[in-house]
């Protein structure tokens, strides 16, 4: 009974104090990567962890990924013979990016729905600016 | 000499060691465009990154041995696409595209947000903006502490809810997380409904005792080890299962698997009955120091520690923490 009672008292007490706390920057994707992979030593561990105990947000991005963690190890990783759409949509980026590949989509093109559109146009984007950079570094060496 | 100073003149001395691995990535890979410069500024930024504490100074033997753990072939691929080496991005993409495609597929209800999460991570992971000269890759950020595997699973999820979270107007996670929290705890003290004036002096007292239990928790909390506080910060705020934890634990590399073991028999894993077993172990620690605190802090005699412990019994029931929890969740957004 006593130990129902202090569990739920606990349980009351953490809930009610998730402190963020304000002279500390959050961990980074990189850190938290490893530490859900526990590829961290002890010593490396050491001033993580009382980031997370301190951390409500940090601590709570831990627990969603390994929650994620745990959701897609259950899944198989298709293999599918015919590119999806997905696929497609990649192999157009790549393709666009460095254009050499073939362009296997052009039905497809046609189709395009505005998130598509927009990644495209992202990646026009950088095209543009790294074709801006050459011709300005051929200025340059002119 | 400064902390900082030691770690260069250490890592100076991991120069062959940091060549040999070079070399063996370079073997592998012979036509991606890293040099060896690009190569040793990354790993001794990892190291500064990971080691450089004021608290202590790494010697050189944690020095190597960390570099033998850093996932070079990783790091080696991503400096590679930070370069905009086309072999590598299409290597790249032949290793990790199945793996993202299932992460984005799994993040989404809709094939056409799965399509959008991919592209932006491509888009991201290539760099749009220039700075100095160069693209501002997402690969600048992977140091290769993790696998990239797993670096790629943080990114795409938390790029993911980023964008979600954009898009439907939510407030930050960071806001949400600390307006509940605090939602919660005004919830809980006020709570009781006062009718009568016998009832009035019962709620005074039960809010007494409740304030002294909460005080004493605290403390008790508060001296608690690390590792302690975060797995019951798992278990309790975060709702991660039994097989989550033991999941974390059981890694034969996590730090926290060897605190968890250190007084078990020797077995190769960590079961949810483990879990279950050490959780009641540490609610009889807990409930051990909670009675010493109430005695010693508060100087409540034997008696008056039952009666406040059947008080908060009574009177904890009375708080459906789901109900709190959605209530304050309600008012924070």
């Amino acid at each position: 009974m006593n130990e129902e009672t202090i569990k739920k008292l606990l349980e009351i007490y953490l809930i009610s104090s998730p402190a963020i706390p304000e002279n500390e920057d959050h961990l980074d994707d990189d850190v938290l990567s490893a530490f859900i992979e526990g590829t961290l030593s002890k010593r490396e561990l050491k001033p993580i962890m009382s980031h997370l105990v301190k951390c409500a947000f940090c601590r709570h991005l831990t627990a969603e990924i390994i929650k994620f963690d745990s959701i897609i190890s259950e899944e198989p990783i298709s293999q599918t013979a015919e590119p999806t759409k997905l696929s497609e949509t990649v192999n157009k980026i790549l393709s666009e990016l460095f254009q050499t590949a073939p362009t296997p989509i052009e039905a497809f093109e046609e189709k395009k729905t505005t998130d598509q559109q927009s990644a495209t146009a992202l990646f026009d984007a950088v095209i543009d600016i790294d074709d801006d950079e050459v011709i300005d570094n051929d200025k340059k060496d002119r | 000499m400064f902390i900082s100073d030691v770690i260069t003149d250490l890592i100076n001395k991991c120069e062959t060691q940091i060549h040999e691995i070079f070399s063996s990535c370079h073997q592998k890979k012979p036509n991606y465009s890293v040099n060896y410069q690009q190569f040793r500024e990354r790993i001794e930024k990892t190291v500064r990154k990971y080691l450089l504490t004021e608290e202590q100074v790494p010697t050189l033997k944690e020095v190597k041995d960390f570099i033998d753990q850093i996932h070079a072939d990783d790091l080696y691929l991503a400096l590679a696409c930070i370069n905009g080496d086309e072999c590598a991005w299409w290597d790249f993409d032949a290793e990790y595209r199945p793996y993202l495609e299932k992460l984005a597929r799994s993040l989404t209800n809709t094939h056409g947000d799965a399509e959008e999460i991919v592209a932006n991570l491509y888009t991201e992971l290539y760099g749009i903006s220039i700075h100095e000269g160069r693209r501002n890759s997402k690969f600048l950020t992977y140091s290769g502490r993790g696998t990239l595997r797993g670096w790629l699973r943080t990114i795409i999820w938390h790029s993911t809810v980023d964008l979600h979270r954009a898009s439907e107007g939510i407030v930050s996670l960071e806001e949400i997380v600390q307006q509940v929290g605090e939602g919660v705890a005004h919830t809980i003290m006020n709570k009781t409904k006062e009718d009568t004036e016998q009832e009035m002096i019962e709620t005074l007292n039960r809010k007494r005792y409740l304030k002294i239990a909460l005080q004493a928790i605290e403390k008790v909390f508060a001296n608690l080890e690390d590792y302690e506080k975060l797995i019951l910060y798992y278990y309790h705020v975060e709702n991660l299962k039994l097989r989550e934890i033991a999941k974390i634990v059981e890694l034969p590399s996590s730090p926290l698997r060897n605190w968890f073991k250190r007084h078990s028999e020797k077995s190769t894993r960590v079961h949810e009955s483990t879990i279950m077993r050490w959780l009641d172990k540490t609610y009889s620690k807990i409930l051990k120091l909670f009675r010493a605190e109430l005695a010693k802090a508060q100087e409540l005699k034997l008696k008056e520690i039952e009666i406040c412990l059947e008080l908060i019994a009574q009177e904890l029931p009375k708080f459906s923490l789901e109900e709190k929890l959605s209530d304050a969740r309600r008012e924070s957004t």
